[in-house]
């Protein structure tokens, strides 16, 4: 009794295995079709073994008929974008023949179709319709060659089988990133994700994405085909100004539909961080110059993370290093160093000049791919009647968009 | 540079310590999107978004301020607050007017500065701000003219071009767009003006106008104004630029007296080609041949007026020299580069000469050929004097004995 409870389990696990990779095609030949009829078939009894065939949309009509079903497609037998499954040699009363071989002495004019997204071929074949193949009917005939002039029946009827394809388009990708109508993006090459649900069939899957420059979606910026990943990066650099993306998955099949298009706006990003913040330099007597262009002390390292060249338009010193001198003196000074080529040294101060509570220009054009370093040397020098003990001051950095 | 570690400490002991510290030891980064945002005002009222974007692992406290002429105009929905750590803050930017009327035409740049002011844990000193440029364009009927000149550097005696550039943010085509240039040097003096040829400049486009110009005048700093008149309305921009680059030139070295195996003062006479005051010039002295360096010095800093000339005194020290061929380097900075002159450097016992790599003598002092031509001279006068001696001796004599004769 046991032995016959699991028998019948593992029966039903395998049917419900088959009904998965089976997809949504079902095909039955019945007396009583409640769905699509895509041919009729009917012996000299009225059955439906070593029958003839009449095409669907005859009238008187046979009593049986290879009736289908698709589960959220529409299925017909418009031949019009259809798969010829059979051809027949007459309209009703017909003998039919393999529509896949151009070999045989006279090929049969009508066509028998299947019209459903998802069906990529239908072939005759010899034993079970195997993987994914739907069987619509069996065929055979008494004249030595089965594949023409035969008779029509049931799947379990004859050897030769008709087997349909059957695919399941993939899902829609779900865009993941940029956000949608994020209208403060600041990244020029952006990394683009998306999400998805997996192909029903288990197929792999590759992905089609485009970007475009207008909301129209006519200026295509790019267009990737066969991406097999989730994700996709545009290394040219992009513009300041909305930008419309979409994707969808392709199964070696069908494509899925289009996502809804995303967009977003890249705006200009204006971001610096001091790298090296200490700067203190050692003991001093009256007069006694030093300065960073030894590297001892480090000099401060602006180093930019912008999206766009910038300037160091304004330098500024809350007040003076020393009691003795105010600011704008000979004893704070301040340059950018040059050589490096992160910036335009012929329009910033690259010689000492001294420290003021505004001082315009310092770094021209920085800038924000390689290279975007800028090393400002500080020159201090001791006042010769300045007391003793430890000097502070600040110094603020403003930058902005380059000019 | 650097004072020693025993300098350091004998200042210590005997004088005062100034310790000098001018940051903390945090680092950390700010940034402000948009970084730009345009205008073209046709209402009272706007508001949009800026975003400060804080990348540190710390909160930082953030203090908003503006610069530029529209500020009266314009309010933040906050303008001190503290952002987390890699996290951002928007803030809403508010602008309204009164009256259009009230605001001139053209365009008008305002700053919404961001800038650290500290942080919860530590007393910093040192600060970046960023900022976001507000740009408000008013029309002048519908047109709003915004000129750019691009100047690049240029060369004296050759054709040069200026570049104006004008964008209409306006809503209505420009036509007639009028545009005049005027250079003025460093003292502002008017050196150059022309007009440009009209051009008609659709809306939201861009339309461009060379000038071409052949400098005649000295190397130095100048600038550039450019006036584009529509209507009633004159909008303007500059740019400075410069004809040639600031340039030393090494005239000639004198060096009275050059023995070898002592010291020497070598006079080189300077020139600036530069029209603008040229200060702090530091210049190295070297003398070495392909192996070695055998001499460096450096010579006391130099100004120099426009155009001007200055000597420098140097001491060539030649104890550990010997006679034979070498090359002097003459390296002067100044203006942030720095300029290397290589002289051909012939050394006798007693004399020097400095040739410069076009082949010309630049200096020749010394005895060794002086000595010879000197003591060629030396000896034809001697002979002379001789040959005068003894034709004297000969004409005496011969007189002595004709008189003789005659008694």
């Amino acid at each position: 009794m046991k032995s016959k409870l699991f028998f019948i389990l593992l029966i039903l696990i395998l049917l419900a295995l088959v009904n998965i990779v089976s997809a949504d095609l079902t095909c039955t030949i019945t007396s009583s079709c409640s769905d699509t009829v895509l041919l009729y078939l009917e012996n000299e009894i009225g059955g439906s073994t070593n029958a003839h065939a009449q095409l669907a949309n005859y009238t008187p009509t046979y009593s049986n008929s290879v009736c289908c079903n698709t589960t959220g497609q529409s299925i017909s037998s418009n031949c019009t974008d259809g798969t010829v499954f059979l051809r027949l040699s007459d309209i009703t009363n017909a003998h039919v023949q393999d529509p896949n071989n151009g070999s045989l002495p006279t090929i049969y004019a009508n066509e028998a179709c299947i019209n459903t997204q998802g069906i990529s071929s239908c072939t005759i074949q010899s034993g079970s319709c195997s993987g994914t193949s739907e069987c619509l009917a069996s065929i055979a005939s008494s004249e030595g060659n089965d594949y023409t002039n035969a008779h029509i029946g049931e799947c379990g009827d004859y050897t030769l089988q008709v087997c349909c394809d059957t695919n399941s388009p993939p899902p829609v990708p779900v865009p993941d990133y940029p956000d949608n109508e994020d209208y403060m993006f600041i990244n020029r090459t952006p990394f683009f994700n998306w999400t998805f649900a997996g192909d029903a069939d288990g197929d792999p899957v590759t992905f089609h994405f485009e970007l475009f420059s207008d909301s129209s979606l006519t200026v295509i910026e790019s267009n990737q085909t066969a991406l097999a990943n989730l994700n996709y990066t545009h290394n040219s650099i992009l513009d300041f100004q909305s930008y419309y993306w979409k994707v969808r998955a392709y199964d070696g099949q069908d494509y899925s539909a289009w996502s809804a298009t995303q967009n977003f706006t890249i705006q200009e990003y204006v971001a610096i961080s001091l790298l090296n913040a200490d700067m203190q330099f050692s003991t001093f007597v009256q007069n006694q110059t030093d300065d960073t262009t030894d590297n001892t002390p480090t000099p401060f390292t602006i180093r930019s993370f912008s999206n766009t060249e910038i300037d160091i338009y304004n330098t500024s010193a809350n007040e003076s290093l020393w009691s003795t001198q105010t600011l704008n003196s000979q004893y704070w000074r301040i340059k950018g160093r040059t050589g490096s080529n992160s910036y335009n040294e012929s329009g910033s101060i690259t010689s000492w000049t001294n420290v003021l509570s505004g001082l315009p220009g310092l770094i021209n054009r920085l800038n924000w791919t390689v290279d975007r370093d800028a090393l400002i040397d500080i020159e201090v020098t001791v006042p010769f009647y300045e007391s003793p003990g430890t000097k502070q001051a600040s110094i603020i950095f403003d930058s902005e968009v380059a000019s | 540079m650097k004072p020693s570690k025993k300098i350091i400490m004998f200042t210590f002991s005997l004088t005062f310590v100034l310790l000098f510290l001018i940051l903390s030891s945090k680092t950390y980064a700010l940034g402000i999107v948009p970084a730009q945002k345009e205008i073209t005002l046709n209402e009272l009222s706007y508001v949009y978004d800026i975003r400060i974007v804080n990348t540190e692992d710390r909160e930082v406290v953030i203090e908003m301020s503006f610069e530029g002429d529209m500020n009266q105009h314009i309010s933040l929905s906050e303008k001190n607050f503290v952002i987390k750590p890699n996290e951002h803050k928007d803030i809403q930017v508010l602008i309204n007017f009164n009256s259009l009327e009230d605001i001139s035409g053209g365009e008008h740049v305002t700053r919404i500065l961001a800038r650290e002011m500290g942080t919860v844990d530590t007393n910093l000193i040192a600060k970046v701000g960023v900022a976001s440029k507000l740009i408000i364009y008013k029309s002048e009927e519908g047109v709003v003219l915004v000129p750019t000149i691009h100047a690049s550097n240029f060369i004296k005696n050759q054709q040069n071009k200026f570049l104006l550039e004008i964008k209409n943010k306006g809503l209505k085509d420009a036509n007639n767009v009028v545009s005049v240039l005027d250079v003025y040097s460093n003292t502002n003096s008017k050196v150059w003006s022309t007009t440009g040829a009209p051009v008609n400049i659709k809306s939201k486009e861009t339309e461009s106008v060379e000038f071409t110009w052949i400098p005649q005048l000295e190397n130095g700093n100048y600038y550039v104004q450019a006036s584009v008149l529509y209507g009633d309305s004159i909008q303007t921009t500059t740019d400075t630029f410069s004809i040639g680059s600031p340039k030393i030139n090494v005239d000639s070295i004198t060096s009275a007296d050059f023995k070898i195996n002592k010291i020497n003062a070598l006079n080189i006479f300077l020139s600036s080609e530069w029209g603008e005051p040229i200060n702090n010039v530091n210049t190295k002295l070297e003398l070495a041949n392909a192996e070695k360096t055998f001499f460096e010095t450096r010579l006391a800093p130099v100004n120099f007026e426009s155009l001007g000339k200055e000597v420098v005194t140097g001491y060539l020290d030649t104890t550990k020299v010997e006679p034979g061929r070498y090359k002097m380097l003459i390296t002067m900075e100044y203006l942030g580069k720095s300029q290397l002159d290589v002289f051909e450097t012939v050394i006798t016992t007693d004399s020097i000469k400095i040739i410069s790599t076009s082949g010309n003598v630049v200096s020749e002092y010394g005895n060794s050929n002086d000595t010879k031509e000197s003591s060629d001279g030396l000896s034809t006068i001697f002979l002379i004097l001789i040959i005068v001696v003894v034709l004297n001796i000969v004409v005496i004599t011969y007189l002595i004995k004709s008189k003789k004769n005659k008694e």
